[in-house]
Formats: C-alpha cells, sequence, structure tokens
C-alpha cells in the first residue's frame, strides 16, 4: 500500500470514527489521497457524477425506496399481520413465527431491512410484548433477525448493488435469493420453536381456519407483489430497473386504489421522504465508487488476486476466509459500503477461482444482513432500540441464539451451493 | 428569518420530490411509448433519468438531507460525554469546510471552465423532444452546488454548536440544518 492510500485511509477512518456522515469521510479521505499523491482534486467530484450518471442500474434503488415507503403507509402492513396471525399465530410462541413469516411476506415489498425494522418490526415488538407472554428482549431480537430475510428476498437494493460492481444479472441474483430467504425463515421459526416450549412461552387464542380464506383474499394483492417483479424481469418485457418502476406503480395502484388507504397529500409526503433517503443512500454509493475507483488505481484487487494465485487456495477456502471477513466488517461498516467497497477487491479472485459470481454475490448479501444484527455495533438493533425503547443490553442478550441459527444457514449455502443456484438454474440460468 | 427558513425548506422538498416523481413516471412513460403499437419509442428518457437521479442526489443532500438521516458510523459519537461530543462535532465540521474549501477551486474550474472534456468522456446529453445539446457541465453542477451547500451548512453548525451544544437529537440536528443556499444557482 502507498503512502497516499495509508494517509487518505486513516483520514477517513479517523472521520467516519468521530460522527462525520460516512460519505463525506470518503470524500474527505479521496481528497487526502488525491491531494498527497498531486493529482487533480477535481477527480472526486466528477468520477462521482460520472459514476452515478453511468450506473443506470442504481435507479432502481429510488423506486424501490419509494414503493416500500408506498407500501408501509398503506394499511398493508394491518392486512398482513392478521393474516400471519390466522396462519401460524396457533402454535406456541406462536407471535414469534407471525413475525418471521411476516417479515418473508414484507420483505417481498421493501427490499430495506431497516424499513422492515422500523416499519411492520415495531408493530410487531408492541404486540408480542402487550401479549405477556414474551420477555421484551426477545420480543426486539426475534424482530431484528427476521428482519434480516428484508434484502434476501426480492426486491433488493444490497442484490442491485451487487449487480453493479459484478457484472452478475440481476434477475438471477433476485431468484437465486428466494430459496435462501426461506432457509433462513425456517431455522428462526425451528429456533424460536425450541425456545418457546423450553421457556414455556404461552399461546394465542387460535382464529378460526374458517376464516382464513376471507384473510388470505385481503392480503393477496400485497403477497403478489415478489411475483409481479420477477415475472416482468423474466418474461423479458422489462429490464430490472423499469421493473422497480412497475413495482412502485402497483404498490401505488392497491394501496390508493385498491386499500382506498392513501391520500394525494401523504403520497406527496412518501415522496419528499423517499426522495430524502435516496439522496442519502445515493451519496454513500456514489462516494463508495470513488473510493473503488482509487483502490482500482492502486492495483489493490489485482494484488489480492496474485495473493490468493500465489498461496494455492481451494475455492471453498476462499469462501469461507471471504465471509469471515465480511463477517467481521459487519461488525462496523455498513452494508452498502461492504458490498461496493470490499468486495470488488475479490471479483478478480472469484473469476480466477471459478467461483459462481450468483452464488457468492448472495452470500456476501445474507452475510451483510447477519452483520445488522451482530453485536455491538449492529444498525438493526440500533433501529428497534429506538423505535421501540427497548433497552439495547435486553435485545442483544436475546439475540444470540437467532444470530447462532442464522450463521448456520450461511454455512449451509457456502458448502451446498445448490440452495442458492437451483431456482435460477430451473429458469436457465447458466452457472 | 425563521419563516424564510420554513419556505426555502419546503420549496427544496417540493423540488426533489418532483424531480423523483418525474423518474418514476418518465420509466412508465419509457415502458408504455414502447408497448402501445401507434407510438415510437422514446430515446431521450435514459439521458434525461440519469441527469434528474444525479440531481436528486446532490440536491437532497445539499438541502433536504438532515445530518441525522445521513449514514453514520455514530457509536463513538454517541458514547462520549456531553462536552466531548461537542469537540467532536466541531472537529467534524472544521474538517469539512477545510476540505471544500480545498477543492472547490479546481472543482469549480474544471466544470464552469470547459476542463471537463480533458478528464471525462461523456456521450452528447441532449434536450428531450427538441434535440438541443445540453452543454455537459449542468451535469454536474450540482455537485459543485453540494460543495457550497456543505460548506454554509457546517459553518451554520459550528455557531449552533457553540451556542446551543452538540445536536444529539432529531430536533438539534434540524437547528444545524439549511442555511439559504440561494446564491448558488446560477
Amino acid at each position: 500500500m502507498s503512502l497516499e492510500l495509508l494517509l487518505g485511509m486513516v483520514a477517513l477512518f479517523g472521520m467516519a470514527a468521530i460522527g462525520t456522515p460516512v460519505a463525506y469521510a470518503i470524500l474527505v479521505g479521496v481528497l487526502v489521497y488525491l491531494g498527497v499523491s498531486g493529482q487533480d482534486l477535481a477527480i472526486a467530484g466528477t468520477t462521482m457524477v460520472q459514476r452515478l450518471f453511468d450506473g443506470f442500474l442504481l435507479l432502481a434503488v429510488p423506486l424501490f425506496i419509494a414503493s416500500a415507503n408506498i407500501m408501509n403507509a398503506g394499511s398493508i402492513s394491518d392486512r398482513l399481520l392478521q393474516f400471519c396471525i390466522a396462519l401460524v399465530g396457533r402454535f406456541r410462541g406462536g407471535m414469534g413465527h407471525v413475525n418471521v413469516v411476516a417479515s418473508l411476506i414484507f420483505s417481498g415489498m421493501s427490499g430495506s431491512a431497516v424499513a422492515d425494522a422500523a416499519g411492520i418490526g415495531k408493530i410487531i415488538v408492541d404486540m408480542m410484548v402487550k401479549s405477556g407472554h414474551y420477555t421484551r428482549g426477545y420480543a426486539a431480537a426475534i424482530t431484528a433477525a427476521s428482519a434480516t430475510i428484508g434484502p434476501i428476498i426480492p426486491p433488493s437494493i444490497p442484490m442491485v448493488l451487487y449487480a453493479l460492481v459484478s457484472n452478475a444479472s440481476v434477475g438471477d441474483l433476485f431468484l437465486a435469493g428466494i430459496v435462501p430467504g426461506l432457509v433462513m425463515g425456517i431455522v428462526l421459526m425451528g429456533m424460536n420453536s425450541a425456545i418457546s416450549h423450553r421457556r414455556g412461552f404461552g399461546q394465542e387464542e387460535p382464529v378460526p381456519m374458517r376464516e382464513l380464506p376471507a384473510l388470505t383474499v385481503r392480503a393477496f394483492p400485497a403477497l403478489l407483489m415478489p411475483v409481479i417483479l420477477l415475472g416482468c424481469i423474466y418474461s423479458g418485457v422489462t429490464t430490472p430497473t423499469e421493473a422497480a418502476a412497475i413495482a412502485a406503480l402497483y404498490a401505488l395502484i392497491v394501496a390508493a386504489g385498491l386499500y382506498r388507504a392513501i391520500t394525494v397529500k401523504t403520497l406527496y409526503e412518501i415522496f419528499v421522504e423517499s426522495a430524502r433517503s435516496a439522496a442519502s443512500v445515493g451519496i454513500v454509493i456514489g462516494a463508495s465508487m470513488i473510493l473503488t475507483y482509487i483502490v482500482v488505481q492502486e492495483n489493490v484487487p489485482q494484488a489480492i488476486s496474485d495473493m490468493f494465485a500465489g498461496a494455492d487456495i481451494s475455492p471453498l477456502m476462499f469462501m469461507l476466509l471471504v465471509n469471515i471477513l465480511v463477517l467481521l466488517l459487519g461488525c462496523i461498516l455498513d452494508a452498502t459500503v461492504i458490498i461496493l467497497v470490499i468486495i470488488p477487491l475479490f471479483i478478480p479472485t472469484c473469476r480466477d477461482l471459478g467461483i459462481d459470481l450468483v452464488h457468492f454475490g448472495v452470500l456476501i448479501v445474507v452475510n451483510s444482513m447477519i452483520g445488522l444484527i451482530t453485536p455491538p455495533y449492529g444498525i438493526l438493533l440500533f433501529v428497534i432500540n429506538a423505535v421501540t425503547g427497548i433497552p439495547l443490553k435486553e435485545i442483544i442478550r436475546e439475540v444470540w441464539p437467532f444470530l447462532a441459527v442464522l450463521l448456520g444457514a450461511l454455512f449451509l449455502m457456502i458448502i451446498f451451493p445448490g440452495i442458492v443456484l437451483w431456482l435460477p438454474r430451473m429458469f436457465g440460468y447458466q452457472g | 428569518m425563521r419563516t424564510l427558513l420554513k419556505w426555502f425548506t419546503r420549496g427544496t422538498e417540493f423540488i426533489a420530490a418532483m424531480a423523483l416523481a418525474a423518474i418514476f413516471i418518465t420509466f412508465l412513460l419509457q415502458i408504455f411509448f414502447r408497448y402501445v403499437p401507434v407510438l415510437e419509442p422514446i430515446g431521450w428518457s435514459v439521458v434525461l433519468i440519469s441527469l434528474l437521479w444525479v440531481f436528486v442526489i446532490f440536491f437532497g443532500c445539499a438541502f433536504i438531507v438532515r445530518e441525522s438521516d445521513h449514514v453514520t458510523f455514530d457509536v463513538l459519537y454517541l458514547g462520549v460525554s456531553r462536552p466531548a461530543r461537542k469537540i467532536l462535532a466541531l472537529i467534524t465540521a472544521v474538517v469539512m469546510i477545510a476540505a471544500m474549501l480545498y477543492s472547490l477551486p479546481a472543482m469549480w474550474e474544471t466544470v464552469f471552465d470547459n476542463r471537463l472534456m480533458n478528464l471525462k468522456k461523456i456521450q452528447t446529453i441532449r434536450m428531450p423532444i427538441t434535440g438541443d445539446k445540453i452543454a455537459i457541465k449542468w451535469l454536474f453542477a450540482p455537485f459543485v452546488m453540494l460543495m457550497i451547500a456543505v460548506t454554509l451548512r457546517y459553518i451554520w453548525r459550528i455557531y449552533t454548536v457553540l451556542r446551543f451544544g452538540p445536536p444529539e437529537t432529531e430536533m438539534g440536528a434540524l437547528l444545524g440544518g439549511e442555511d439559504d443556499g440561494s446564491e448558488v444557482e446560477e
């Protein structure tokens, strides 16, 4: 590593550590690098603008944010919860199961784990605590854990970002996420079931089976979202980015037309909020791209690839090492930064070792989502803590078993690529 | 002053929301024009959408994204005492102002004195419908606007931190929010 790069990194991490917005900290780091190495300072800004302008795929990001906000504003979460309670509320630890199933379905609409946790997550935590069967730490912990499924099942913002840096197809990545998302749901429900039996958590009043069809019909339009999204991409009717616009339109039609839950005023507010989130995510994306630009200029990815080539390492070993690294980084770094800055360092090595880039991408996204609930610095833990007021200490104490089973699921996905690649192969993915 | 600030915020929120809505609608038009038989597919939509996207990001960060909305690694910041937090907030502000002022002349010259062509290869951008050429500097201008806005906002922040203490809540962040940045429009 050159001295310029080292100084830039010191500036970047120093600024980020004292609470400067991550995007601005990266900008400062890059400016230090450019200044010390005597390059044109304007490279920082012009590269950022150009990469954002050229990264057409990124336009799915504001559209997914808008559709998530539209879905959250409608009465859709209520309908979904009633449906989930009717479906799995009758079992021991029922509300825990409701929590996971609701996340599974909800993730098919929002694509952002933080949005899931802050929206539907808060409602379920309140319901679980009010029922009196669960400690509040447990309610918060299972909510945080199940929110990690959000970006695994399409639509998914992290997968779009990964597609951008790896040139893997968004459609294949989206399809590849479905089975792993379900696996994560199953292991979380298994753990919930085990804990509920051991601790003797109470059961909910079962909803009569005859009410289930009506509740399903009420929730059905929301259940259809991922199908429409994947249908648009796979039939070739739209590009993946256009499919995001269709998803937002569909959300709007369902929320405003069918459920009559949105007025013009709330729609305007949704667009203001979406523009705000899109800008704050977009600046991190742009900043990550200039950081990647200088890291590539310094030949870091090639050096890493050469290092692994020299070490004569097996693909499986490489996968395990990268996943451990991402897991550790996930404790401190934002998932966006990991995917846009750290992952491109390893893409050349993946190609050399013959690792499937769709398989690799899904593993990385699952991994960085697990990072969101890994103490001490897990953003989802903070979000739940912020929206519910449940102390962080209680949440962290209860989150460990869920963390363990999610890691187990990740390990299975590494060992058995079929879990990830079976579904896209059914649809003709050649990998 | 208060009312002016409120209307300024409302205005900028309106512009950002409309830009996002325009992206959404243009996408739908693009799909619509492709599949309705009598209509010709439109070619200008991709460029318009990309321009608006770049605009939303930088305009948004300049005026409507609050300090607390940014992705921030604040575990250390929130973990220290109030006086220490004040110092950290001041360091952030001073370094940001210095970094912006340090790089602004180069950036300004590049964008507005036509040095862009030497640096970047970007296809010609044309006006939707009419097809007139748009000068490439307007793609990059929002970034210059962001740099100026960031400088002004962090100057304002130094004042609020010194006067009211370090921001830690949504409310505090709002107070340290927008300053009048209208002089950067042209």
